[in-house]
């Protein structure tokens, strides 16, 4: 008997509408685990390289973690994975809520699709039963009436929908997929990917138990971590503003993106912050499976109809909407973010994508006869959102941005490319690598283009006498870095992080409730484990699950031929901040290059970036290590 | 004298301390009453600063709590 998890994959063939079941050993759920470990593997092993993103042969992966289920605060997530249509590269993202739970319990670790069908179709998947139903009636719909028609049409409110809105379907290159109408595997396009299948939705029902190794001690991990809740600072303020906090303290701290990066300040910030949240549209904190944290909001605003069941805006996208569009109109914020959530578009790519252009229009490379008679300045809080409706649309100018900045600005030329801040062609996040240099390694090495969920940020780890750098002490980081140094002691401190981050991944874990950034010690993650799934297991074993999953995405990414070359920043971000108490600073272009190698070498990597053959078989890769040199052009 | 921005809570608080003399970050702190485990980082004169590192009668110094992403 298996606990934990089920040792089954469900593979669905959407050509030859084939459905079957594949039945893995506790060994190989174990090495690859889930969430990129699981997404790894598939897509080395089912696709071959250079395939098109958006055609029939790439391979779309569902896959929550080991400990995705787990009664237990944070243990909710799930990561999709396939190549990406925006990056070219490894594409993951993560989303919690109740539909990677959900999945777990209707009997399935994952689910590997391939194909394309024949017209639109969505999954149900119930207590282990599946089938394909024709999604005719939904193709073009939004999520909340998708979700409506769903469960009602199956007679039952308790089902979870992953789906795409019609920005899925139109293949815009950021679309996501969204489950519950507010939680999102945003980044990298996997919606375009899921739309490109004409798979419209997974509906999912799981009523069974997940079969848990030792219940006691899974119960005193569980009323140990919800009596810090509300004791500990980091997951009270996570609890009382949500990630909203961050505005005002990434404002006062001279790192708030602002101006598509031209600034770290923004004069209006006040307007955009947890407290106007909390004052003007707020109703209620929400979480998601299990956890005490209730880190999400759900707001209103009659002004513009937003309503709760969209969820709120988080950081991201109150950033990426606010300080980088200079919008300082909250309500505006929040209708831009449900109009992301019902079409199914990332937020931070959306924004970013349409700051992109705004610069464009205030150097005069752009005019209101490009952009269909819309003022597309700084500020333009109606321009944003009518943008918004043409990227989900592919309408007139709209067709252009869905491309993503990066492309856009090939179509658009006129010297328009310095504006685009892209890594590997995934626009930034909202944080800022010139007052965090370990993100200037995170955005650039990251295998799925530049994402701020590669590890702790610096600002979690600076000093000996913080709580979260004690804890993070027993993966052998013993001494604190300042955050705008590189150094060997920084890039030591990121590759164990990026590692240790990479496992929750695999396991399903919020980054929201361990250490640094939480509190749920390392210890207790441990024993999760083995209270969950009756493992002998070890953090150094579970440190080489979330190494392996970084192995694997960059072993894809130098198939499909990525290398150093790749892993690289925009110009501006060498440029000095130019506004707020951090204003002067800049990374050193040099600096940087020699981090990225030192990072290699310690990750024993080639000068490329490319895992050595010593690297693939440490990690029991040897399936990839007998390719190494042929398939691979290495 | 220096004038201390302690950020906590989404808010934003101003304190001024008297200094005749340099004084190092830790004797702020205690001066505006933070404990040491509740600072993440702190900036000084465009640059983060350590608790042992000084802070001038004329600085302005931002103390802040760990802040991370989301």
């Amino acid at each position: 008997m298996a606990f934990g998890y089920n040792r089954r994959v469900l593979h669905v063939d959407l050509s030859a509408e084939r459905i079957e079941v594949e039945n893995v050993s506790d060994e190989f759920y174990r090495t690859y685990m889930g969430g990129s470990g699981l997404i790894g593997y598939y897509l080395l092993k089912m696709m071959k390289p250079g395939i098109d993103p958006l055609g029939p042969d790439n391979v779309l992966v569902f896959a929550p973690g080991a400990l995705t289920g787990a009664p237990l605060g944070g243990m909710c997530r799930f990561a999709v994975g396939a190549k990406s249509p925006l990056t070219n590269a490894f594409g993951q993202s993560e989303a919690g809520g109740f539909w990677g739970p959900e999945l777990k319990r209707a009997g399935f670790d994952g689910i590997v699709i391939r194909g394309k069908a024949s017209k639109p179709v969505y999954l149900y998947i119930n207590d282990g039963d599946v089938s394909i139903y024709d999604a005719g009636d939904l193709w073009g719909k939004k999520t909340g009436e998708v979700q409506d028609v769903i469960r009602d049409r199956h007679k039952d409110p308790a089902i979870r929908v992953a789906q795409i809105g019609p920005g899925g379907e139109n293949l815009v290159r950021y679309a996501c997929i969204t489950n519950e109408l507010k939680h999102f595997n945003g980044r990298n396009g996997l919606g375009a990917v899921m739309g490109s299948k004409n798979l419209k939705a997974i509906a999912v029902r799981g009523k069974k138990q997940i079969p848990i190794a030792d219940h006691k001690l899974m119960s005193e991990i569980s009323k140990k971590f919800g009596s810090t809740v509300m004791e500990n600072p980091l997951t009270k303020g996570l609890y009382e503003s949500g990630t909203a906090a961050s505005v005002l303290g990434n404002n006062a701290a001279g790192i708030l993106p602002t101006k598509n990066f031209r600034y770290g300040e923004f004069d209006k910030a006040e307007a955009i912050s947890a407290k106007a949240m909390n004052e003007k549209i707020l109703v209620a904190r929400e979480g998601c499976y299990a956890c005490p944290v209730r880190c999400k909001r759900a707001v209103k605003s009659d002004r513009y109809g937003v309503e709760p069941r969209f969820g709120g805006p988080e950081y991201e996208t109150l950033a990426s909407f606010g300080s980088l569009c200079l919008i300082d109109d909250i309500e505006v914020i929040a209708k831009a973010n449900q109009m992301c959530n019902e079409y199914t578009l990332d937020t931070i790519s959306t924004g970013m994508t349409i700051a992109f252009a705004m610069e464009c229009f205030e150097a005069n490379i752009l005019t209101e006869d490009d952009t269909d008679g819309i003022e597309l300045s700084f500020g333009n809080g109606e321009a944003l959102l009518a943008m918004i409706e043409k990227i989900a649309k592919r309408e007139g100018f709209g067709d252009v941005l869905a491309e993503g900045s990066k492309r856009a600005s090939e179509i658009i030329g006129k010297g328009s490319e310095k504006f685009a801040l892209t890594v590997k062609g995934q626009e930034l996040p909202m944080h800022e690598p010139r007052g965090k240099y370990s993100l200037a390694l995170a955005y650039a090495a990251s295998e799925r283009g530049a994402d701020h969920m590669v590890a702790a940020h610096d600002t979690m780890v600076a000093s000996k006498d913080q709580y979260g750098f004690r804890e993070i002490m027993p993966l052998g980081i013993l001494e604190p870095e300042s955050p705008t140094v590189f150094s060997n002691l920084k890039v030591r401190t990121f590759a164990y992080l990026s590692m240790w981050w990479s496992f929750f991944n695999a396991a399903g874990i919020c980054d929201f409730v361990p250490v640094p950034r939480s509190s749920m010690p390392i210890k207790d993650v441990v024993d999760a484990m083995c209270a969950f799934t009756g493992w002998q297991t070890s953090a150094f074993e579970l440190m080489k699950v979330g190494e392996r999953a970084l192995v694997l995405a960059r072993m894809f990414n130098a198939r499909e031929g990525f290398d150093v070359k790749e892993d690289a920043l925009p110009e501006r971000l060498f440029s000095p901040l130019e506004k707020g108490p951090l204003s002067g600073n800049s990374l050193s272009e040099e600096e940087f290059k020699e981090a990225l190698q030192i990072y290699y070498a310690m990750m024993n990597w080639n000068e490329r970036g490319i895992p050595t053959r010593g690297k693939l078989s440490e990690l029991g890769l040897d399936w990839i290590a007998e390719d190494y040199g042929q398939s691979y052009s290495i | 004298m220096a004038k201390v921005i302690v950020f906590s809570g989404d808010r934003l608080t101003e304190h001024i301390v008297e200094l005749d003399r340099a004084v190092t970050l830790g004797y702020i702190l205690n001066k505006v009453n933070i404990s040491r485990e509740e600072v993440g980082f702190a900036i000084c004169r465009s640059k983060y600063i350590c608790l042992d590192d000084l802070v001038n009668p004329e600085d302005e110094v931002r103390i802040f709590p760990p802040l991370g992403g989301g």
